[in-house]
């Protein structure tokens, strides 16, 4: 029905959408899922043709869209957009009537029979009795059914939706997506639907598509997709999983007053020699075969400031440089630092989610601004908070750790000073603390 | 026809509503007419229009009643129903292309040039009224097209900016029209630039009535059969688009077309306020905003609004008051009734 090759687009040199590549067939419904400003809406407005891909193709029934005119693109493909006032009042009939446009010549306006056609539409999604009514007096669940009606006249083929649960109370919220889904099944519809509510998608969709800053995070059927920590990544919030009624949901950890992940965080300022504590005690673990995963990043300091820093990939024992003092303030990344692409690579390998299992310890030297920012490996960190019973040891400097603990709603860490004499036995002891006692704690 | 029941566009009605306002306007007038020289009048019509046609001159077998309706009334009737629907269905056109049911038909300028052309062609020396004419038509369109083109030329086909360029050309007009004032002879010309600025149907004539048909009822017929896809520019350039609808080609051609019967309008009587501005709105009060409906509605309303109009201008006092008074002093109160008749079930 629709495939997506390679699609890519930038406005003034600003890339908003990197290779984006998906395929949906006949009757399935896929969700886009992506944080504000991810480039959600920009793709939908890429796939309905509003928006020239700088590269890569959209096609429909295998027909590329370049080729095809707007009307053609309109007959396959009904866009409900966000919900607004129209400048003008038209009756809630008028504006489903105009889903005909498509079909028509320029100089044509619709028949008797399309208005007929058009009231059947409204009176399968319940809202005949609104024909009448001026669509901007209608309520925001009413306007999004009128708009649904006017779409599914328009097309029965492939459905785009643009937030479409937006400003929706919880009854309406579902009655919409449940109609859309029940065109899914009985009437074979396609449907895309950029939605906030992870769970909504878990619901709905059949496909799963995350974009995280215009790029796709993950893509593919709903079960592999969805996952705890996919979405904790992709929102940059530790998310759990719970199951109601056999479907598995996704609620932020400190919502629910539950922390799966328990974290230590190991404080000191600048050359005070918190890596050198940990390495010591990466050793220790070592010795004891306890596997310690994240990564360590051991300096050389001058006049006690770090000059240049390695990077250690901890589970592999992988070493490489990782950046350097320029002394210029780079404004990207709000450092005097100069980072190796080598560096970083290794940083994001050591903390990817996929390479932790339940019980895990991880290790993280250090989260510093980049990492509150959402630079550096910030957006590593919550997906690992999301693994079960993990446990992790994070270097933060003091005057940074009531914002780290904002940041990542850790409730009350245990906070180790580097001075602390009983350090490495409390640090053992973290360690080795029993895992099970972890799991449904109350923060 | 997509158009709700009882909201129904009904022609019939409307042409006999115009053809008693008609009668009535006829015999309204300082030269007292009764309805027998009416009737005979009228009969006599169809010669005196093939002989017009045909012949180039008037039939000499008139009387004097029958030369003031045939020659003078009547054509001024035609001429008044033709500008005031022109003006009105250009305001509802506009309107619903820029979305803004404040949005009069100057918008562009097309007004601004219109005065400006017209007052050049009452300075020139030795111009003839048909050069008046011709000069404000050029300039109203040119003024139109200037703000079309620079909004072009600033990258970016934005409503607001189209607004914005029609103002600075609309400033450049007005500046250019205070300018010709200030350099008019004050006993001659100026007063002559200042009544057509006001506006007024005394000139016309068959000649006028035949140089504004073609332009408006051309107009008008081109906007009617676009009236339904007018309806979808309203939804915005994004739903257009998603509909199949390219907006800014039907924007272009819609508003070339009204420009074109505005210019023709303005550059034939003046300028002649509030019709464009408030019988689209006042027609929406009552009819909603489907252009089905509103564009031949206001069309209708807006001919008969100026006819009577006129019809007051020339008749209540000695002297015949400027149109734009009329329109201005009758509209006004009755928009603001209406709107609060309507205000509970308004179309905005």
């Amino acid at each position: 029905m629709l495939s997506v090759e390679n699609v890519s687009f930038s406005v003034a040199d600003k890339q908003l959408l990197q290779d984006v590549s998906f395929e949906l067939a006949a009757g399935e419904f896929l969700a886009i899922l992506g944080a504000n400003g991810a480039g959600k809406t920009t793709l939908i407005n890429c796939l309905c043709g509003l928006n020239q891909p700088s590269q890569g193709q959209v096609s429909l029934n295998s027909r590329p869209l370049n080729n095809m005119n707007r009307a053609e693109i309109a007959q396959l493909m009904a866009l409900v957009p966000q919900q607004q006032e129209t400048a003008f009042a038209f009756t809630a009939l008028e504006m489903v009537v105009m889903g005909r446009t498509p079909f028509l010549s320029t100089f044509e306006s619709p028949s008797e029979q399309d208005i007929h056609d058009a009231k059947r539409v409204m009176q399968l999604l319940d809202v005949g009795g609104l024909a009448k009514a001026d669509y901007n007096r209608l309520s925001g669940g009413e306007r999004q059914l009128v708009l649904l009606a006017r779409a599914l006249f328009q097309s029965e083929q492939l459905l785009l939706l643009d937030e479409p649960t937006n400003h929706l109370d919880y009854r309406n919220k579902f009655q919409i997506l449940s109609q859309v889904k029940r065109c899914c099944v009985e009437s074979n519809t396609a449907v895309i639907a950029i939605l906030h509510d992870p769970n909504l998608a878990q619901l709905y969709a059949d496909k799963v598509l995350l974009l995280e800053h215009g790029k796709v995070l993950d893509y593919g059927e709903r079960s592999a997709v969805m996952t705890s920590k996919n979405i904790s990544r992709l929102y940059g919030l530790a998310t759990a999983s719970y199951q109601v009624a056999s479907q598995e949901f996704f609620m932020p950890q400190n919502v629910l007053g539950l922390s799966l992940s328990k974290v230590l965080i190991v404080t000191g300022e600048s050359g005070s020699g918190k890596t050198t504590a940990l390495a010591a005690l990466i050793e220790q673990c070592q010795q004891k075969q306890l596997p310690l995963k994240g990564m360590l990043c051991p300096g050389v300091m001058k006049n006690g400031r770090r000059f240049s820093s390695d990077i250690v990939d901890i589970a592999t024992g992988e070493r490489c440089l990782f950046g350097h003092r320029t002394g210029v303030l780079d404004k990207k990344t709000g450092t005097r630092f100069s980072f190796t692409e080598a560096g970083l690579a290794l940083g994001l390998q050591a903390l990817d989610h996929n390479n932790f299992n339940q019980g895990d310890i991880c290790i993280v030297d250090e989260i510093g601004p980049m990492e509150l920012g959402g630079q550096g490996f910030g957006k590593q960190i919550a997906p690992l908070l999301a693994v079960a019973n993990s446990r992790h040891i994070w270097v933060v400097r003091p005057n940074l750790i009531e914002q780290v603990c904002r940041h990542w709603s850790l409730h009350n860490p245990e906070v180790i000073g580097i001075e602390d004499s009983d350090l490495s036995r409390k640090l053992m002891q973290f360690i080795s603390a029993d895992n099970l006692a972890l799991v449904g704690e109350q923060g | 026809m997509f158009i709700a029941k009882g909201r129904t566009f009904q022609p019939v009605k409307w042409l006999g509503i115009a053809i008693v306002v008609g009668l009535v306007g006829l015999c309204a007038g300082r030269f007292s007419i009764n309805s027998s020289d009416l009737f005979s009048a009228i009969q006599k019509l169809p010669s005196v229009l093939s002989s017009l046609i045909l012949a180039g001159q008037v039939p000499d077998n008139l009387t004097q009643e029958e030369r003031v309706i045939l020659l003078i009334r009547f054509p001024r009737l035609l001429t008044a129903l033709i500008v005031g629907a022109g003006l009105a269905v250009s305001g509802a056109v506009y309107q619903g292309v820029f979305r803004n049911p404040l949005v009069s038909p100057d918008i562009l300028g097309v007004a601004s040039g219109c005065m400006f052309g017209a007052a050049m062609g009452l300075i020139l020396p030795g111009s003839s009224w048909l050069m008046v004419q011709l000069l404000a038509f050029v300039c109203g369109l040119a003024a139109a097209c200037a703000a079309m083109f620079m909004a072009k030329r600033f990258g970016s086909n934005s409503l607001l900016l189209m607004i914005m360029t029609g103002i600075i050309v609309g400033s450049i007009f007005g500046a250019g029209l205070t300018m010709l004032k200030a350099l008019a002879d004050p006993y001659g010309e100026l007063p002559a630039i200042v009544f057509w600025l006001m506006g007024s149907l005394s000139v016309s004539s068959w000649s006028t009535v035949a140089q504004l048909i073609v332009p408006v009822a051309l107009g008008y017929g081109l906007i009617h059969t676009l009236r339904y896809r007018l309806n979808v520019l309203c939804l915005g350039d994004h739903q257009c688009r998603s509909l199949g609808v390219e907006p800014a080609r039907l924007r272009m051609v819609l508003i070339v077309i009204s420009s074109f019967i505005v210019a023709s309008c303005v550059a034939t009587v003046g300028s002649v306020a509030w019709i464009g501005l408030v019988v689209p709105h006042m027609v929406r009060t009552f009819t909603g905003a489907n252009n089905m409906r509103l564009i031949p509605l206001s069309t209708a309303v807006g001919a008969i609004f100026l006819l009577l109009a006129d019809s007051v201008a020339r008749a209540s006092f000695s002297m015949e008051i400027p149109i734009g008074i009329v329109t201005s002093l009758v509209g006004a109160p009755l928009f603001a009734f209406l709107l609060f008749r309507f205000r509970q079930g308004g179309a905005y």
